[in-house]
């Protein structure tokens, strides 16, 4: 008896230090110079390459062994460079943009990333960022806003197909239609002094001659996310009718441009949660759930008025209002909603994503100064909360539940059943009736609080402040547990959930079995996860290192 | 061409009257406002633009302009739909006359757009 118990002491002993190793390493490569900027091809691909690149040099590797594929200096690429102050990759097209910013004669210069070759240079272009430049793979051209105008460039050669002033502001979110560009235009950020006369357009270009076929106007700020760049509206072509998903939606006539109808309502997240000290750039996603598509029917959040929100029902083909729901009190986020067997269910508040770029000046003790820059990606939890079902039919309130006052996490409908967290229990909820199906406590888990759920395989994962756990969907039974650290969700690739510390430590939970690898890297450390979620590549100092996440 | 020949006449005549007084003619014509531009930038050329690179040689070649006008006379959009000059020409060639205002406008809500034929020398 001594003796089993001794062995299954060792087994478990043993499993547990197989789920808190290290991740092995691949490789490890020190360059000949510091690491600034760094670039992890995001494309699938077993062949792939990389680069990191101080001011003054650049390398780029494979991501296969780190071996150089080339190092150069910036000044032997393109002689007019010296010291870049910015660069841009545009993996699609196999090319990145370096900047030297002198003084309102900046310039440009277009490399080849697999040669390191200087495709063209210019002086024309100031104060470009990432936001102005958008990579048009259909047609292979860049297109480059400035106040000067869009101008459409060839990217290899540099040639400038046309150039026009009747499009303000830069290229958002874009529908290639054959020689047409249908574009949204926004102003980046910080560039707003910068583009004085800009309106909101929506606009379908003659790609070959740069001529507007028409524009029309939009509600509503098109922005990106101040970090990940990521666009927070979407643009669909249904037939002849274009489909702009921004503050609700709104609809217009591809031919003409004419809008058709509009359900979009000035809504400003910004003000629901304080951007953190020294920030210069900051914003608030996903507080509002996007509209619902459900056949013909659009159901679309009214959040135009601070103390009075309502569910609007509409017939997505010719805009009539079908009903409005009574008032939703006082919400001020309300991340999701789902349409599903007759109901339409909110989330009433939950975790929001803040991003921040932060930047201050801190003078030391011997009178020299310390610059900080750190860009922050957090999620913040929004209250009030609660869950709340309307009828499809004709928008009554079928039911309203109370328990998720203190907290609550997202939610998905999976097997015909709502699950949900409290942030201390998992629901499981008839969203038909609002009747419990189940309801399990989570202390047992030790990850502390809920702070997400998602659905994987036939279990929940639950991502709690210090780990992760799954829980079987049929019963809500605990599975696996691991605990880490205090963390966010990173990324997610399939199985592998990356998660990162405040201090830049990330651990690759394997969501089969909730084992983790763990990496502690130095703070400010760079990680970037592969398209496929198998490996990690750290970047600090000098070093780059690929690691095994499984 | 007939039509050219009584329109051209015209149209330099009412941009000489209006820029003494300080106005800028407006034209309902397409034709005439080819014309006009095509002349505005002949005076340009005329006038010793660009002359060094083109005595030099670095400048050669021919180039089709086409110019999108906005109803205050401002080039809206230039394209360039044809060209055998170098590309750091070509790029040159369209941003000069980008964002050019000329001496003339257009009714209220109009654009009208131009071609122009470059040939240097």
């Amino acid at each position: 008896m001594r003796a089993t118990l001794l062995s299954a002491t060792l087994i478990v002993s043993a499993l547990q230090l197989i789920a808190q190793e290290d991740m092995t390493q691949v490789w490890t490569t020190r360059l000949e110079h510091k690491i600034e900027y760094t670039g992890t091809d995001p494309n699938p691909g077993e062949d792939n390459i990389s680069y990191a690149a101080s001011d003054k040099e650049m390398t780029v590797f494979r991501n296969k062994d780190g071996s150089t594929v080339w190092l150069k200096a910036f000044k032997d690429i393109a002689p007019r460079l010296r010291k870049i102050d910015e660069l841009i990759p545009f993996w699609e097209s196999n090319t990145v943009f370096l900047f030297e910013k002198k003084g309102g004669k900046d310039v440009v210069a277009c490399i080849d990333l697999e040669t390191g070759a200087a495709l063209w240079t210019t002086e024309k272009y100031s104060n470009l960022t990432d936001e102005n430049v958008i990579y048009v793979k259909e047609k292979d051209m860049f297109a480059v806003s400035t106040t000067d105008g869009l101008t459409m460039i060839k990217a290899r050669t540099g040639e400038e197909l046309w150039t026009t002033m009747a499009f303000t502001g830069a290229v958002g979110k874009y529908i290639i239609d054959g020689d047409d560009m249908v574009c949204v235009n926004f102003v980046p950020g910080g560039l707003a002094a910068l583009f004085k006369g800009f309106k909101n357009q929506l606009a379908r270009i003659d790609l070959k001659t740069g001529k507007l076929k028409w524009e029309a106007t939009y509600v509503g700020r098109a922005e990106r996310k101040v970090v990940t760049r990521d666009f927070i509206y979407d643009l669909k072509l249904e037939g002849s009718k274009l489909f702009l998903m921004l503050n609700g939606i709104q609809v217009y006539d591809y031919v003409t441009g004419a809008q058709q109808w509009a359900a979009a309502f000035d809504f400003t997240p910004e003000g629901i949660t304080g951007a953190p000290a020294h920030a210069k750039k900051f914003g608030v996603y996903g507080a509002l759930a996007q509209p619902v598509v459900d056949g013909n029917d659009l159901y679309v959040l009214d959040m135009g008025n601070r103390k009075s929100q309502y569910v609007k029902k509409y017939d997505r083909m010719t805009g009539k209002l079908l009903w409005t729901s009574p008032e939703i009190k006082e919400a001020r986020a309300i991340p999701g909603m789902w349409v599903a067997d007759g109901k339409v269910i909110l989330q009433v508040g939950g975790l929001v994503e803040t991003q921040a770029y932060l930047y201050w000046r801190e003078t030391q003790s011997d009178g020299s100064v310390i610059t900080h820059e750190e860009w922050r990606v957090q999620y913040k939890n929004i209250k009030p909360c609660g869950v709340q079902a309307f009828n499809v039919s004709d928008g009554a309130l079928a039911w309203d539940s109370e328990r998720f006052k203190k907290g609550i996490t997202n939610a998905f409908i999976e097997d015909g059943r709502f699950y949900i967290c409290s942030g201390k229990a998992l629901y499981c909820i008839d969203h038909k009736t609002g009747a419990d199906i189940y309801e399990v406590p989570l202390g047992d888990d030790g990850v502390g609080n809920a702070n997400a759920i998602f659905a994987f395989t036939d279990m929940v994962g639950i991502v709690g402040e210090k780990g992760v756990a799954m829980h079987r969907r049929t019963d809500g039974s605990l599975s696996k547990s691991n605990k880490w650290k205090v963390a966010d969700i990173e990324s997610r690739h399939d199985r592998m959930l990356l998660m990162k510390t405040e201090g830049s430590d990330i651990a690759a939970f394997d969501l089969n079995n909730c084992a983790y690898k763990q990496f502690n890297a130095r703070k400010g450390a760079t990680s970037t996860l592969s398209y496929d979620g198998a490996y990690v590549y750290v970047y600090e100092k000098k070093d780059v290192t690929k690691l095994r996440t499984n | 061409m007939n039509l050219l020949r009584t329109l051209l006449p015209a149209a330099l005549a009412i941009l000489c009257v209006s820029s003494a007084r300080g106005q800028r003619p407006e034209l309902y014509d397409n034709a005439v406002v080819q014309d006009s531009a095509r002349n505005a930038i002949a005076r340009d050329l005329h006038e010793g633009l660009w002359s060094e690179a083109i005595a030099s040689g670095e400048l050669s070649g021919e180039v089709l302009l086409e110019l999108t006008i906005e109803d205050k006379g401002r080039v809206e959009t230039v394209f360039i739909p044809s060209s055998t000059l170098p590309i750091n020409w070509k790029n040159k060639v369209k941003d000069q006359w980008m964002d050019h205002r000329f001496a003339f406008k257009l009714p209220k809500g109009h654009k009208e757009t131009v071609t122009v034929p470059l040939h240097f020398p």
